[in-house]
């Protein structure tokens, strides 16, 4: 008897109970908050879209269990008021140690609070294109088209220019045609107009929008803009750029590729180039063939 | 004058039948099979003229090369159901020129838009088919490109007589009433018609007509009133029949919104 009262007094003074009490708290806690954040996400809210979900989830949870946490700290015996004062010059500390860090977590306070895109967006930072899989307060992570997993810190995402592609229902495709010196260009006006009001996935309104850029190095540069649907964006260039090429054909245009005209200067004469067609070329490399035989 | 027989409503089939709907080469054919419905969709690029028809055929040989889709279920019924529907988004159309409505009057516009062929199982309701005859060009319609909402324009007309419109069997007619109660004029060169809250009615010629849509420019403001009518048009020839109904069905007939997305 006496053994099992001296034992229940080492433990009451090692704060085994407390300690014990504190950490089933924790235990309780974290299934709680775990509990509540995916139950609360079965209620169907309206007009949540995913990135409002995660969101909504995250904020259950960690409301829940920072609340289990205090509660934790108090039945262990800690003076929260000093717990916090105590944070506040360790975090300083922190603080200094990882600049990184924190500033990460500032920029990701600021990223959720500004909102310039949500998960399941398509986002460009800098020369990385994808979709938005999750924004978490160290980094947002990016999932890219050829399936790589892309990892942005939110630092850089405050300080670079990021691009939500997914933002308005409608895209405009930029066109690069180059037509050739010698063609009308109000005809190829024309006919690149016929072609988008040909096409279905090209919208009416906005009116495709032609731009001539100037005169290139080997051919008139024309600018062609179309819109359309977001979702069709990549389908409408593919089948422009196909059915420009097939009017152009018909129609005769020419697309030219770079050309270099050699010019000696005004002083001299045009260079003199003669054909020889006497002495076939299909007859050189045979003679070739003679030579690396005898050697 | 003959009566024809209407292409849409309920359609026999029997096991292994192809039935075919043609509007000229525009052709959709279904088959039905022990278990499976096996549908092909031959498109054409420009809009043909001519009426829609009913053809039977024994074999799919003539739909080789054509992209065709198929619909598993336990067992196929012998009759299914045609109902042609209005657009799944709203139609821009344009007058030839634009029009200037004065303060204090109104004018009367016909607009001619697509029809959509759904084909439905008996009993369920959501279709297995929801196809266009004729797939309008997308389009956008609002005050600026972030806002608005994507509908369908070409091959659209809005005219002021009715006699101008080519009655087309795979379009139908929704007769628009503008009243300018503003005092300053209207000028209209676009209009917005909300295509999927319209029902569909044919009158005893075949003729498709939806019901009527009054746009009242109201005075002071930049709003206007949109009123869906509840009954079919007095327009056509003899009684008109309800084919179907609106794709979004609203308790709500009367709309108001501003004057930018029904006119432009």
């Amino acid at each position: 008897m006496e053994e099992t009262t001296s034992t229940i007094s080492l433990m009451e003074q090692l704060h085994i109970f407390d300690i014990t009490k504190a950490l089933l708290i924790l235990i309780v806690g974290y299934f709680v908050a775990k509990i509540a954040s995916t139950a609360v996400l079965r209620i169907d809210f309206a007009n949540l879209g995913p990135h409002g979900k995660v969101q909504l989830r995250r904020a259950i949870f960690y409301g829940i269990f920072i609340l289990m946490l205090i509660s934790a700290l108090r039945e262990l015996g800690f003076d929260l008021s000093v717990v916090l004062g105590a944070a506040g010059i360790l975090s300083v500390a922190i603080g200094f140690a990882s600049q990184t860090s924190a500033s990460n977590l500032i920029s990701g306070i600021f990223l959720m609070m500004e909102r310039p895109f949500s998960i399941a967006d398509v986002i460009r930072v800098g020369d990385t294109t994808g979709e938005v899989i999750s924004i978490d307060l160290l980094s947002v992570k990016l999932r890219t088209f050829d399936n790589l997993f892309v990892r942005i810190p939110n630092e850089s995402m405050i300080k670079t220019q990021v691009t939500t592609l997914t933002k308005f229902p409608i895209r405009r495709a930029d066109l690069a045609i180059g037509i050739a010196y010698k063609e009308d260009i109000e005809q190829v006006q024309k006919i690149l107009a016929d072609v988008a009001t040909k096409n279905i996935l090209c919208l009416d309104e906005p009116k495709p929008l032609f731009i001539l850029l100037g005169f290139g190095s080997s051919s008139v540069n024309i600018q062609f803009s179309v819109w359309s649907k977001r979702e069709n964006f990549l389908a409408l260039k593919n089948t422009m750029y196909q059915e420009i090429k097939k009017a152009f054909d018909k129609f005769n245009i020419e697309i030219p590729f770079p050309h270099i005209s050699i010019y000696s200067g005004e002083a001299t004469k045009p260079m003199p180039v003669s054909l020889n067609a006497s002495n076939p070329i299909s007859a050189k490399p045979e003679e070739n063939n003679i030579a690396s035989e005898k050697l | 004058m003959a009566k024809t027989i209407n292409w849409w409503g309920d359609a026999s089939l029997a096991l292994d039948e192809v039935k075919v709907w043609s509007l000229g080469e525009r052709k959709i054919a279904i088959q039905r099979l022990h278990k499976e419905w096996v549908i092909w969709n031959k498109e054409l690029d420009s809009e043909s003229t001519s009426q829609v028809t009913v053809t039977s055929l024994k074999s799919t040989n003539a739909f080789k090369d054509v992209p065709y889709s198929r619909h598993l279920v336990n067992q196929t019924t012998d009759t299914i159901n045609i109902s042609p529907m209005l657009a799944d988004r709203p139609i821009v159309a344009r007058p030839a020129t634009s029009l200037n409505i004065l303060p204090g009057e109104q004018v009367e516009l016909y607009i001619s838009s697509p029809l959509w062929f759904l084909m439905k199982l008996k009993l369920k309701t959501s279709p297995i088919v929801d196809i266009p005859f004729l797939r309008p060009s997308d389009s956008w319609f609002g005050p600026s490109t972030m806002e608005g909402e994507l509908c369908y324009a070409k091959y659209t007309d809005a005219r002021v007589n009715l006699a101008q419109i080519e009655k087309r069997g795979h379009r139908a007619i929704t007769p628009v009433l503008i009243k300018n109660q503003h005092t300053e004029t209207l000028i209209i060169e676009r209009i917005n018609l909300p295509a999927p809250f319209l029902a569909l009615y044919a009158d005893e010629q075949q003729s498709f007509w939806t019901q009527e849509v009054d746009i009242t420019y109201h005075s002071d403001t930049d709003k206007a009133g949109l009123r869906l009518k509840r009954t079919p048009p007095n327009k056509g020839t003899g009684n008109m029949t309800l084919i179907s109904d609106a794709r979004q069905i609203s308790d709500n007939h009367h709309f108001v919104k501003s004057i930018k997305s029904l006119l432009g």
